[in-house]
């Protein structure tokens, strides 16, 4: 009786597993895709905008980084994930750098603006990628 | 001959040296490298662009290609998540002959 029970919670443990990994994944998906798609607009936002100031745009590079770090919080305590960690933390450390250059130097060309997006799209496609296939 | 043209000629160079040195394994690897060489195209031409009519500088142009081995890393990382085992080889190897083309092309 004792061995159907525990194969009974051993089963169900299992089909829980199963049901939620692709559930977790396609949230992260999710999640990746929108902060991929925050991060364009407002470089193209910059690009656009006749005043490139640091300070006008200082909101919404908070409010991408703050999205980089949720996502790198989730993929921490995700299983197998040690890759897509190191993918999530690249993008984090060259948001911030090309964040730091626009703060220290305040105004920053459109074509400069033009090539951080173009890199960030890249590792942002990376990480995509990665979450896609993280069975 | 402007840059952006060489920039083409530099990726199918380093298109036709995988393919040879890969030869009988590259179809295996072909859509990795393709896809690859063509995100890599479209960012350099932009790049180049952009330093060829003055407006980046070349301290910043060569920052970014040097930005460039990072996001290879995380190409890298991608294809060992979705289980492709020789992309680490192949992309390195492209790098290398990218970083070489360009610093070429600038010394000239």
């Amino acid at each position: 009786m004792k061995r159907a029970i525990l194969f009974l919670f051993a089963s169900m443990f299992v089909s829980c597993s199963f049901i939620l990994s692709p559930s977790a994944s396609s949230e992260m998906v999710k999640k990746v895709t929108e902060a991929a798609q925050m991060t364009d607009q407002a470089y193209l936002q910059m690009i656009e905008s006749e005043d490139r100031s640091y300070s006008i745009f200082e909101d919404i590079y908070i409010s991408i980084e703050s999205e980089i770090n949720s996502i790198i919080l989730l993929d921490a305590v995700r299983e197998n994930s040690s890759d897509i960690l190191k993918i999530a933390t690249l993008l984090k450390e060259h948001f911030i750098k090309y964040k730091d250059d626009h703060k220290t130097r305040q105004v920053l060309s459109a074509a400069e603006l033009r090539a951080y997006n173009n890199d960030l799209k890249a590792f942002w496609q990376s990480l995509l990628q990665a979450e896609k296939s993280l069975k | 001959m402007s840059l952006q043209i060489n920039i083409e000629e530099i990726l199918q160079d380093i298109k036709n040296t995988l393919e040879s040195l890969y030869n009988e394994k590259y179809p295996e690897i072909k859509e990795v490298t393709e896809t690859y060489l063509q995100a890599s195209k479209e960012r350099l031409l932009s790049l180049s662009n952009d330093y060829l009519s003055g407006q980046l500088t070349s301290e910043f142009f060569l920052a970014r290609i040097e930005d460039e081995k990072a996001i290879l890393e995380s190409q890298l990382l991608s294809y060992k998540v979705m289980g492709i085992s020789l992309a680490k080889e192949i992309s390195e190897v492209a790098l290398n002959l990218l970083v070489q083309s360009i610093q070429k092309l600038l010394n000239s």
